[in-house]
């Protein structure tokens, strides 16, 4: 039976011995990597949320394809019976035979003809509960109710308790009366359905496109990435002047080229083209130009420090402990690096949270390779809260304790789900329909988080390498304890032999390798500390236990949770998965929100970590799901998410209007409906690195420890941490400012350190958040101090210097060519001739300043003032 | 709504009451079409705000005294642990339980009596030890508060509750929020200036404006030298620097006309104005020396004491500010690490630290009631919590945090009152305890701000400086006689 089958499904492939090779494949596939199906029943008790996982998963995942719309090879996946029917390759779900059900195969990944879903494999997790659910029986979850029915079920049901939309017996709906149920948010993110119109007419537009690409040359591939990139787009567009045309409001042209390439390259990568990548764009004729900028964007590693610097911002990212003490994290850069390897190798965004949040549970052996070490290192994101060192002093552990899970929940609720987890601490939420013990509930998750300052990161090869580089310097360390072992105790050769050897030892020992280690954090064992609600959130009162659960307004029951290996609670693996998978309406929609808020300046929704009552509602509702659902489908990449935006005709627009009235009589000043792009204020970093670049002074820099800029010394003597430090005072707990030679903090600013007792000047100036809280949005004030660090600081009299040389290389003496340059350079374009004049005039006026005391280098100082001055334009630090 | 409707809301600030404004708002954030955080015209984020009702004080001195100082060694006499001297603490006070910490944490069994003499002083007839002398001719103006409690027995997360009312970093500090709801009285100064040599323990955390918006920050005035960091053009450029300041503004004008619907950008050309204007003010207000040798003696600018010399620099600082209409001055009174922390000679600390700051606090007092301004500038001098009377190491005081005395005067604070009692050794708060919270709602009532009305929206809720629960009390007394 089991070969016959196994035959059915091999029957393409041409030789028939591979049939017991996948057999063998199959088992060996399930045993290594889910023993608990094959060793452990599953208990009866989780067969229903089981069931609503699996269910839910096959609806997220395979019925777009296997359903009532499509059905792909026959098989139809939106029914038990349908499952079990199957398809033309037979039968997909046998109850109760994971060997025998198709779908188990298909999503294992083991037959190369039957890989389902085709884009992209399931996480393991998900494979893992599909398996279950097969091996348990593969029970069918509960019919969804016929929509506008209240069914009431009676309190003595035994069936597990629904969502609040559904079921009576859910607490939220009881704690809250029915109400806060219409919540935005809470709705499934709406596919396809609200935009039919966008359809049809993106439709037209494909079938144009079509007949465009249609040249024999081109790759079926090829074609199909741009047909669907420019359906895609113009749906964005389709919605926005859908909107727009209803009130009437014409959107803008298309910006020229030049502010496109400012554009694209400030947000992509927080850099300025060159003068020379502006030409070469400008001067492009090709029909491609767009998206070939943009591909070449995207994979250039600047992106991934841009893109790590604005999810720095979400997870409150520091190198330091803050508090009294505020001691350096010497590991905590190995996270900053693995967020930006993960942006520039456009990691599937579900798998980063899942790496963020468990990726120690995610492995079940040391790691074997790179990836396997970021997932490791990736858990350094449960540690970046801040640490009160100080507090064991005070007896005051159990307060931190309780502050530092406070302080993970609420960053985790903000972050992924954009629920405001923070205000159901101490009492049930005021707006949204979140209760008191949800915030314990999802900080049940984090119950048994416990520090690891030493995870070894390091592969097996350079471990073997290091062990038997090691064990030879051991050997001959051994041999010279012997000798002293041997050497007289008595005679002055034996004692100053004992001490030559003594030093021989210590040499060796120092030449000993150590293992690559991360900060990094693990659960203290299979068993979680009780979890209990606290009364006003006051550690010292603990009212009733709660066991880890996802909101309850979805989903009151305790979360399914197994240990993934006996040493671990499988909590946050559980979490992750849960956050990951499209069954939630939030984290989905949370990123694109996150990517939006980062090409237009402000989100679909305005308060990117509010996604509940108190937050903004989304402008674009049926934008904001589209895209949602998009990035889904596309394997949560966010680089064709940046890509999806940006060819839209609506990123490229201006930003300008002619004038005053003709934006007021748009009848939307305040631009909210995008009829055109938004000029924004360039944040800190980009703002000092376009600095840098610019004045020609940035290093090349892309990974490691961070560096510390020089800092003016009566700012490092006001901390007395840093005071106690200098004085050798804190007994190697680094609590100082380390500084490190000028030129070589000429960096990204990614690459500074971040210090949470006291910040960067600079970048504190421009807006730089506090890393103690989540920060979905800069801040951009204009205050006095900005204007006298750029025209007064050491530093911005540093780039103008730097820059007036580099112009003087470029251009030599003559003062024309001087102006011309120095335009090119900063502001990607040449002056208009009031703006020659203006700078000719300065020349020579500061030219003559100057000669009183430096008659030699009088026009060079005066090319630095105009470097300064135009260092200071609000076009150089605004990107229309 | 339309935007000439929002920009007058914004600028009527307080005066209109932030609860309209804010709702206004709210309403336009939940329809999706505003931004979140826009309480304040971005052009003039100092401008003056009408308070909520008439004020008692129109601006603060806070003086800060770093580390915790032993406050029944200099103010809140207690003659049982004179008596003690040495004796166990009595059964009756042990058997309490602390909700932080442990206040045994680190300390013997063994009270220990400061070695200084008392006397009463003024009409009020309230006893001072020598450690104060200066003060003690003032102490008719003093309202002191002997009751305080602090929620944490440790230096950053105490520092953290006195200045942002939050032992977790991360939120505005008093000065920020007396800022944001005020603005101040002199646009071309910050409205929120902090003097010091030494700054809290806990660092940027305890002046830090957190999610206000940046212009309420605290800045720090220097006490020698130029008084803002990068206030002086570069050396060599100050003949040049408003030639290059015109030469940019020309360029920003005509970029700023082609986007009229970015306010920013103007905001940016006033700021330079601003930044120029700034220099000669805040260069200006740098120049003691336009001060008699008296003033400068009786602040101590000339003693032999380097560390009383500076912490009087920056008392008359502080007054030269308030003068030109700075909102909130904070100065921490420290000259190294250790400020009062008397772990291991809490003598020695003491003495140090009360002849650094009684000579110029004293002086401060004085020269503001001289010219006036005592009536409507409040004064407040208070640590992050007091010390223990129980003997650490051999002749030291470990934190204490159930049981402490801060002082305000000025500003409409009832002169010559003692609000609350410790114990008899002063170990803990006994009669009118009063938290942090409190004493903050208290200041922002003499501002003319009811303290729940002073809210900024973020991450879905509604911040105040007395916490999103409402749950405070005036200090009973302080500003006029209790109910």
């Amino acid at each position: 039976m089991l070969t016959n089958r196994i035959r059915l499904i091999s029957r393409s492939t041409i030789l028939p011995p591979r049939t017991s090779l996948t057999v063998m494949a199959l088992i060996a596939q399930l045993l290594l990597h889910f023993p608990a199906v094959c060793l452990q029943a599953v208990m009866a008790d989780e067969l229903p949320a089981l069931a609503q996982q699996a269910t839910s998963l096959l609806k997220a995942r395979c019925v777009s394809c296997h359903g009532p719309d499509k059905q792909d090879g026959g098989l139809r996946l939106d029914s038990l019976d349908a499952a079990r029917v199957g398809g033309e390759r037979g039968s997909a779900v046998v109850p109760g035979e994971i060997s025998q059900s198709l779908l188990v195969e298909a999503i294992l990944f083991t037959n190369a003809d039957l890989q389902m879903p085709p884009k992209k494999k399931l996480s393991d997790r998900e494979i893992s509960i599909l398996t279950e659910w097969v091996a348990s029986g593969a029970v069918w979850q509960m019919p969804d109710p016929p929509p506008g029915t209240s069914p009431t079920r009676g309190s003595d049901d035994a069936t597990p308790i629904g969502d609040a939309l559904t079921d009576s017996r859910n607490p939220i709906r009881r704690l809250f009366n029915g109400e806060r149920l219409d919540l935005w948010s809470l709705k499934p993110v709406a596919t396809a359905g609200g935009i039919s119109d966008a359809g049809n007419k993106s439709e037209a537009a494909v079938s144009e496109a079509s007949a465009a690409a249609d040249s024999p040359d081109q790759s079926g591939d090829a074609t199909e990435a741009a047909t669907s990139a420019i359906h895609s787009s113009q749906v964005i567009d389709h919605l926005i002047r859908q909107r727009l045309s209803k009130l009437k409001i014409l959107p803008s042209p298309e910006a020229d080229r030049r502010t496109r390439i400012r554009r694209l390259t400030f947000i992509l990568t927080g850099l300025p083209p060159t003068p020379d990548e502006a030409d070469a764009f400008i001067a492009d004729e090709s029909p491609d130009a767009w998206n070939n900028l943009v591909d070449r964007l995207l994979s250039s590693p600047s992106y991934g420090q841009r893109q790590a610097q604005l999810w720095l911002d979400v997870v409150r990212y520091a190198d330091t402990n803050g508090y009294e003490r505020d001691e350096y994290r010497p590991l905590a850069w190995q996270y900053r690096d693995y967020v930006i390897r993960s942006f520039n190798q456009d990691k599937p965004f579900d798998q980063f949270i899942r790496e963020q949040l468990a990726g120690d549970e995610m492995l079940n052996a040391p790691p074997a390779t790179e990836a396997e070490a970021d997932a490791l290192i990736a858990t350094g994101f449960l540690r970046l809260g801040q640490w009160d060192s100080t507090a064991s002093i005070f007896q005051e552990e159990e307060r931190l304790r309780a502050e530092m899970m406070a302080d993970l929940t609420n960053t985790t609720g903000a972050a992924f789900l954009g629920l405001t987890y923070s205000c159901c601490q101490c009492h049930d939420h005021k707006y949204d329909p979140l209760s008191q013990a949800d915030h314990y509930r999802l900080r049940a998750f984090f119950a048994a988080v416990k520090p690891v300052d030493d995870q070894i990161v390091e592969l097996p090869e350079r471990l073997e390498q290091i062990r038997s580089h090691n064990a030879a310097i051991d050997s001959k360390i051994e041999a010279l304890k012997l000798e002293q072992t041997q050497l007289s105790h008595d005679d002055d050769s034996g004692k100053a032999r004992r001490t030559e050897l003594d030093q021989e030892i210590a040499e060796l020992e120092s030449q000993k390798k150590k293992p690559r280690i991360a900060m990094a954090a693990a659960d203290e064992g299979s068993a979680a500390p009780p979890m209990h609600v606290l009364y006003q959130g006051d550690f010292h009162t603990p009212r009733e236990e709660v066991s880890p659960g996802f909101p309850s307004v979805l989903d009151p029951n305790p979360a399914v949770v197994r240990p993934p290996r006996d040493n671990s609670t499988g909590r946050r693996l559980a979490l992750a998965d849960w956050l990951a998978s499209p069954a939630n309406p939030w984290t989905a929609r949370v990123l694109v929100n996150r990517v939006w808020q980062q090409h237009f300046g402000t989100g679909l929704v305005a308060t990117p970590n509010d996604f509940g009552y108190s937050g903004a509602r989304p402008v674009h509702p049926e934008l904001l799901d589209w895209l949602a659902g998009q990035f889904i489908s596309e394997g949560w990449s966010v680089k064709k998410l940046h890509r999806l935006i940006v060819t839209s005709a609506t990123w490229q627009m201006q930003s300008s209007v002619p004038d005053a009235e003709s934006s007021a009589a748009s009848g939307d000043p305040g631009n909210s409906l995008l009829w055109r792009q938004n000029t924004r204020r360039l944040e800190a970093e980009s703002l000092r690195d376009a600095l840098l670049a610019v004045s020609g002074l940035l290093r090349p820099y892309s990974s490691g420890k961070p560096l510390w800029p020089a800092m003016p010394d009566e700012l490092l003597k006001a901390q007395p941490a840093i005071l106690e430090a200098e004085k050798g005072g804190d007994d190697g707990r680094m609590q100082g400012w380390y500084t490190d030679e000028l030129e070589a903090t000429d960096v990204r600013s990614i690459f500074l350190v971040r210090k949470r007792a006291i910040s960067i000047p600079f970048l504190q100036a421009f807006d730089l958040p506090d890393s103690t809280v989540s920060c979905a949005r800069r801040d951009t004030t204009v205050v006095a101090p900005q204007a006298l660090f750029l025209l007064n600081s050491p530093e911005g009299l540093r780039f103008a210097n730097a820059l007036a040389e580099k112009i003087r290389q470029k251009a030599g003496n003559d003062p024309a060519k001087q102006i011309r340059c120095l335009f090119r350079e900063a502001l990607t374009r040449s002056p208009d001739e009031e703006e020659f004049q203006l700078s000719t005039d300065l020349l020579i006026r500061h030219t003559e300043y100057h000669r009183q005391n430096s008659p030699d280098r009088a026009h060079q100082l005066a090319l630095t003032d105009l470097c300064r001055a135009v260092l200071n334009l609000n076009e150089f630090l605004y990107v229309d | 709504m339309s935007h000439n409707r929002r920009e007058f809301l914004l600028q009527t600030g307080l005066g209109f009451g932030s609860v309209a404004l804010s709702a206004l708002l709210a309403e336009e954030l939940r329809a999706g079409t505003a931004p979140p955080r826009n309480l304040i015209d971005p052009l003039q984020p100092l401008a003056e705000r009408l308070p909520h009702f008439a004020p008692k004080a129109k601006r603060v001195i806070f003086l800060f005294q770093y580390g915790g100082p032993s406050t029944f060694d200099l103010l809140d006499y207690k003659p049982e642990l004179l008596r003690l001297n040495g004796k166990a603490v009595p059964a009756v006070l042990k058997q309490q339980q602390d909700k932080v910490g442990g206040v045994f944490n680190h300390c013997k069994d063994e009270l220990m009596a400061g070695p200084w003499k008392w006397a009463q002083h003024g009409q009020s007839g309230h006893w001072v030890s020598e450690l104060l002398p200066h003060t003690a001719r003032h102490i008719d103006k003093l309202c002191q508060v002997r009751s305080m409690v602090s929620e944490s027995s440790n230096h950053a997360p105490a520092t953290y509750l006195m200045n942002t009312g939050a032992i977790l970093g991360g939120k505005p500090s008093l000065g920020s929020w007396l800022t944001y709801g005020l603005g101040s009285i002199n646009r071309n100064l910050p409205g929120f200036v902090l003097l010091f040599k030494v700054g809290g323990l806990g660092g940027s955390a305890n002046w830090s404006n957190a999610f206000l918006p940046a212009a309420f920050q605290g800045t720090q005035f220097r006490h020698e030298g130029s008084p803002v960091l990068n206030l002086s053009p570069p050396e060599g450029l100050a003949g040049v620097q408003r030639s290059t300041i015109d030469f940019a503004q020309s360029l920003n004008r005509k970029h700023s006309m082609k986007r009229p619907a970015v306010p920013d950008l103007d905001g940016r050309i006033a700021s330079y104005e601003l930044a120029w204007r700034m220099q000669s003010e805040a260069l200006d207000i740098g120049e003691l020396t336009q001060e008699t040798r008296a003033t400068q003696d009786e602040y101590g600018l000339h003693d032999q004491n380097s560390a009383m010399a500076m912490y009087g620099r920056m008392c008359l600082l502080s007054r030269r500010l308030v003068e030109k209409g700075v909102r909130f001055v904070q100065i921490y009174n420290a000259v190294d690490k250790l400020g009062w922390d008397g772990h291991s000679d809490n003598t020695d600390y003491h003495q140090r630290n009360a002849a650094q700051t009684d000579q110029p606090t004293a002086a401060l007092l004085a020269d503001l009631e001289r010219r006036g301004l005592l009536d409507s500038t409040l004064v407040i001098w208070a640590g992050e919590f007091g010390r223990t009377p129980m003997m650490q190491g051999n002749n030291g005081r470990n934190h204490n945090p159930y049981g402490f005395t801060i002082w305000m005067a000025g500003g409409g604070v009832t002169p010559g009152a003692a609000i609350g009692a410790t114990d008899e050794i002063g170990l803990r708060a006994v009669e009118e305890v009063q938290s942090v919270r409190n004493l903050h709602a208290t200041i922002l009532t003499a501002m003319g701000i009811s303290p729940d009305e002073l809210f900024f929206e973020t991450s879905g809720r509604q911040e105040r400086l007395t916490g999103v629960a409402q749950s405070w009390n005036l200090i009973p007394g302080v500003l006029g006689p209790p109910a």
